[in-house]
């Protein structure tokens, strides 16, 4: 999947689960208060059923991930050296 | 049922069923009762794999996908809905410790619950906290690779006899969730007996006093305990609690069907009353639209999809309801004779109302099932 694939999977996941009309590459969502207190679990989901790879519990922070850019990169990351599922 | 591979779907949902039939119905009455689950039926449901439905193969479980996982929820709360809970408490451990836990924190557990030598339990209530659970009081310090807890939870299923609890805490204000074993210096465990409903649950109240485990018990990263462990063990406890509330209302609708058939009241049998057919009516289509909603939510699941999450939501919500009113219509059928010790719709009636509380409020889903629709 190319960088581009992913981080439109990415946006339409977040504006999905987010309810949110419109969202940048580099808004933060933390920042914008539009995290609820399931999205991490569905976050994690999300990952696992697209991309097939489990991410390193290390990454899975939310202060380190705010951003569609962050997303895609966390994925583009795992997906060279992640578990496979 | 063997224990490391669970049969066909069809097969696996048939051994349970006699296993509820042979060995939880007629003791059911008696556990409600004494408050307890017998030792001898956790052994027994052990040795049929019970224990072991969320734990992956590899570590000794017989890991149910979701849709059979569900299915054998329901199947196990006709019978008694505490050693369906039991099971809840189980995955809602053995879960979030699969996904998050260290290697060795797996191999040294999830064996040994999967054969029932160690009974888990999930402690995150607290006197003060229930459903906030973002404001838990509960404390805890690291130095020196030790982690020292103090405070209270409360209203913790198989507190009585757990060997292992999985706890939640706030280190420096950041979420955590650790293992602590029965015998740690400094827990203290004291029994809630009196509860009106899953009277076999076996709750406890634990005080931590300077509690010290060591820091390797710690299940995922300092900061992860409320946004990722907790939120993934309330959605698993919410899927079976749903599927366990469908087949408690299936269970009322049985003892209904059957009550109907054999009461005779002004001539007739009662389900030849149009007011009963009318209650017998609401909870078949109640049930069936229940039992839907715990299917797709099972699908999605299984597939992994994050909408997955809020069917979840819809479907305890819905099912617990569904329950409670089942219940109701239950004992209503079933006049004076369903009021007493022993008839099991008085049992049913005063388990189905906990569904409503546990692994979330009705009125937390509401709340979440809104949210999802920005309202
Ligand atoms: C049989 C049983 C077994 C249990 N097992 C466990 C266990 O194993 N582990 C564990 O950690 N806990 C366990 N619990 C505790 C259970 O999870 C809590 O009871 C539940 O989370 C609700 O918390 P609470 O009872 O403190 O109610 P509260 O949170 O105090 O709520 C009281 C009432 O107010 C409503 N309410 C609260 N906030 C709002 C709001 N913002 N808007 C609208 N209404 C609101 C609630 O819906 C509820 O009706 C168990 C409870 C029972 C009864």
């Amino acid at each position: 999947m190319t960088r581009d694939e992913i981080k439109d999977k990415v946006t339409e996941f977040l504006t999905r689960s987010m309810r949110s009309k419109e969202l940048g590459e580099n808004e933060n969502i933390m920042e914008l208060g539009l995290v609820h207190s399931l999205f991490m679990i569905q976050l994690i989901m999300f990952i696992e059923k697209n991309f097939h790879i489990e991410i390193d519990d290390e990454d899975l922070d939310l202060e380190q991930i705010g951003t569609v850019r962050d997303i895609v990169s966390l994925i583009e990351r795992n997906q060279q050296s992640g578990v496979s599922l | 049922m063997n224990k490391t591979a669970l049969a066909p779907e069809s097969t696996a949902i048939g051994q349970v069923r006699q296993f509820v039939a042979e060995k939880v119905v007629p003791r059911a009455s008696a556990m409600d009762l004494e408050q307890r689950i017998f030792p001898e039926v956790f052994r027994e449901m052990a040795e049929a794999g019970l224990f072991g439905l969320s734990i992956p193969r590899r570590y000794g479980g017989t890991e149910a996908d979701y849709p059979l996982l569900g299915a054998l929820h329901e199947e196990l709360s006709r019978g008694f809905a505490s050693v369906q809970n039991a099971c809840t408490v189980f995955a809602m451990v053995c879960k979030p410790l699969t996904r998050f836990g260290s290697e060795e924190l797996k191999e040294r557990w999830l064996p040994r619950i999967a054969a029932g030598d160690v009974i888990p339990a999930i402690a995150i209530t607290e006197p003060q906290v229930g459903s906030d659970i973002a404001k838990l009081e509960t404390t805890a310090t690291i130095e020196n690779d030790q982690i020292t807890l103090n405070g209270t939870k409360k209203y913790i299923t198989l507190g009585q006899v757990a060997d292992l609890f999985l706890v939640f805490a706030r280190l420096g204000g950041r979420g955590i969730a650790v293992l602590v074993e029965r015998e740690s210096p400094g827990l203290q465990i004291t029994p809630l007996p009196g509860l009106m409903g899953l009277r076999g649950n076996m709750l406890a109240e634990l005080n931590f006093e300077n509690c010290k485990v060591p820091a390797s018990h710690l299940v995922g990263k300092i900061g992860y305990g409320f946004t990722h462990l907790a939120n993934y063990a309330l959605d698993e406890g919410r899927y079976t609690t749903a599927s366990g509330s469908v087949g408690l209302a299936q269970a009322c609708l049985e003892h209904s069907l059957m009550y109907a058939n054999e009461r005779t009241q002004f001539g007739e049998p009662l389900r030849k009353h149009q007011l009963v057919q009318k209650m017998l009516s609401e909870m078949i289509t109640e049930i069936k639209a229940a039992r839907e909603l715990c299917a797709a939510a099972g699908r999605l699941r299984e597939q992994g999809d994050p909408a997955a999450i809020n069917d979840t939501l819809v479907a305890k919500y819905h099912a617990s309801k569904t329950a409670v009113h089942s219940a109701d219509h239950a004992l209503q059928i079933h006049g004076a004779s369903g009021c007493i010790h022993g008839n099991p719709v008085e049992r049913f009636y005063r388990d189905a109302k906990i569904m409503e509380i546990i692994e979330g409020t009705s009125q937390m889903h509401e709340l979440q099932i809104a949210r999802t629709f920005s309202l």
